[in-house]
């Protein structure tokens, strides 16, 4: 390379440096700014080279550094309000504000600072005891039912349940608005609780675009709106997540056994309660996921299923079809040689019927096949009973299920 | 910054407050105290300083409240007046005869956690790692401001007491080092090398 070729090159670094546009595409891409810049690039090779190389620098540079802790910032903010307080008597300053005011103005900006708090210790939220505590719910029988934080139930007697949370936290279900008051206090005593029983399904919009699709038998506790520098959830049962990707707000799903932490990324979660498993499949992106009990974590890529078996704690990961784990929010059931007993715990869920059957002598059966979830329970039955060696029988307290000797 | 770029809430809150909202105060407060704390931990270890000095600057806002000026990117105007009210603070209390603000240390640690696979690699991180020991604190400094902060050139030379050439200068200069020393072209040679 020349001098003079050298001195271009150097200029087109710099005015791509210059390029604010670039910039803010780097850092906060949308689709619009994705399809202008990849034109950009395709047009002309010399650019698009220049144009990766600070893509890998700026975006990969992360900046380790700890911010202030909600104590120390009260404590500031408490002397603050001390000083003016001492010096005009009269005046009282509204703190905490209505918080979700407050809260509302932290999860929408553009928060600035990534942290690489890699998984959070800060204040944790004791989701056991919020489920404990909330009013017990049927979910063999009851409705669609969103708990609020003032603990008020709203029943919504549909089989799916479409919810949407706009950015400053007003809910609509099914296209309807929900007035709901949320009441002051602090991030975890506003967490909402969406309940999907036996039989019925649901999807979740976040304030922050993210969606999330339930199976059914399964819970999901979110806040109105994200504070406090990271995307938090609790999930328990199955659930499909699209995470909408900001690097500034981690997003994490927490289950009772794990953390998993994501950029943006799309993923199937499945931690039924009454299973004795819990397992992630990767579609795509990249999640880490932490054993809380032994604080292991680990990395999965797409087409990558994570299983943790409850009994013994052991974890491991292997390639699957992501279509077997993800079809259920298409309103279908694929099986390839799965455990008898898993399958029926998911008939259960699905279709919300008891089934009858001794769990011991069905445990080295398997079963394939595609069920659909609109058809017949019948129907279903029936192409079980023709891949696996059980018969069926309906009676007053469920079906019956037995395995042929 | 370019007019998408602006965070139009703060500016909102901001103006808010100028006008006497007390919420706007708190909420300012609020969505502000955290930036600042990060910022400020880069000129000293002194946690109870900053905190100090984070604690002053919303008491001069406050007693100045009916003139503060209007801002688009208040922010930058915050993270101007910690920076002064720091400065005031370390020469106090940690008895530096002068410090003038180029002579100010900028703690701060970057590392590297490429998001393509390609460049997830030990050695790659440790030659950006090694990179950024090359930059002089001010080029930190303008790193962070530029690619964290998302301030324009304009706001950073203020915030560095530098003329905008010379901000321009400096974020140009730190990126050309950082490309140097990773050597992105004969880094890209032997992935492909070895993929054969």
């Amino acid at each position: 390379m020349n001098y003079m070729e050298q001195s271009r090159r150097e200029q087109l670094y710099h005015s791509l440096l210059d390029d604010d546009n670039l910039l803010l595409w780097l850092l906060h891409p949308t689709t619009d700014t994705d399809i202008y810049w990849n034109q950009i690039m395709q047009e002309d090779t010399e650019k698009k080279e220049a144009i990766d190389e600070l893509k890998t620098i700026i975006k990969g540079m992360r900046i380790v550094e700890e911010g202030l802790s909600e104590e120390a910032k009260r404590a500031i903010w408490h002397k603050i309000e001390t000083t003016i307080k001492e010096k005009k008597k009269s005046f009282r300053l509204p703190y905490p504000l209505r918080y979700a005011a407050v809260l509302f103005l932290v999860a929408t900006g553009s928060y600035y600072f990534y942290t690489t708090q890699k998984h959070g210790t800060d204040k944790k939220i004791n989701y056991q005891s919020l489920i404990a505590n909330s009013a017990a719910i049927d979910q063999t029988s009851g409705d669609i039912t969103l708990i609020l934080a003032n603990r008020k139930k709203i029943e919504i007697d549909e089989s799916n349940a479409d919810l949407r949370l706009n950015i400053n936290g007003r809910m609509s279900v099914n296209g309807k608005l929900i007035e709901s008051d949320n009441p002051a206090g602090k991030p975890e005593t506003n967490l909402l609780q969406l309940v999907i029983p036996y039989g019925k399904t649901g999807s979740l919009e976040l304030g922050d675009g993210t969606k999330i699709w339930l199976n059914s038998g399964s819970r999901v506790i979110y806040p109105p709106v994200f504070a406090g520098g990271r995307r938090e959830i609790f999930i328990d049962g199955e659930a499909y997540l699209e995470v909408v990707r900001n690097e500034k707000l981690p997003f994490f799903v927490k289950t009772d056994m794990l953390e998993i932490r994501v950029l943006g990324t799309s993923f199937n979660i499945s931690g039924y309660q009454n299973d004795d498993h819990q397992s992630i499949v990767l579609v795509e992106g990249s999640v880490s996921i932490k054993e809380i009990l032994e604080q292991t974590t680990r990395t999965l890529k797409p087409n990558q299923k994570y299983l943790l078996e409850k009994q013994n704690h052991t974890t491991n990961i292997q390639e699957v079809d992501i279509i077997d784990y993800t079809c259920w929010k298409n309103g279908f059931l694929f099986f390839k040689n799965e455990k008898l007993s898993n399958v029926l715990k998911k008939v259960e869920r699905n279709y919300n019927v008891k089934l009858i059957y001794d769990a011991s002598a069905i445990d080295r059966t398997a079963v394939s096949g595609k069920f659909d979830l609109k058809g017949d329970i019948k129907k279903t039955l029936r192409i079980i009973s023709i891949t696996a060696p059980i018969t069926y029988e309906f009676q007053n307290e469920g079906i019956k299920i037995n395995v042929k000797p | 910054m370019t007019e998408n770029m602006l965070p139009a809430k703060e500016a909102a809150i901001w103006n808010q407050f100028r006008k006497g909202d007390k919420e706007a105060f708190a909420a300012l407060f609020e969505w502000t105290s955290d930036r600042l704390f990060r910022y400020g931990m880069k000129f000293t270890n002194n946690k109870e300083l900053v905190k100090d000095s984070i604690q002053d600057v919303f008491l001069k806002l406050y007693q100045n409240r009916g003139e503060l000026p209007e801002m688009n990117n208040p922010v930058f105007y915050l993270f101007k007046i910690l920076k002064n009210t720091l400065i005031d603070a370390l020469r106090q209390k940690e008895k530096m005869v002068y410090l003038s603000p180029q002579e100010l240390p900028f703690h701060v640690e970057f590392v590297f956690e490429p998001e393509e696979d390609a460049y997830n690699d030990d050695n790659i991180k440790v030659r950006f790692e090694k990179a950024i020991t090359l930059l002089s604190n001010r080029q930190k400094e303008a790193i962070y401001l530029r690619f964290q902060a998302e301030l324009s050139y304009e706001e950073i030379s203020q915030l560095l007491g530098i003329n905008y050439q010379s901000a321009r200068n400096l974020i140009h200069r730190a990126i050309e080092k950082i490309r140097d020393e990773m050597d992105f072209a004969l880094f890209i040679t032997f992935f492909l090398s070895a993929l054969k």
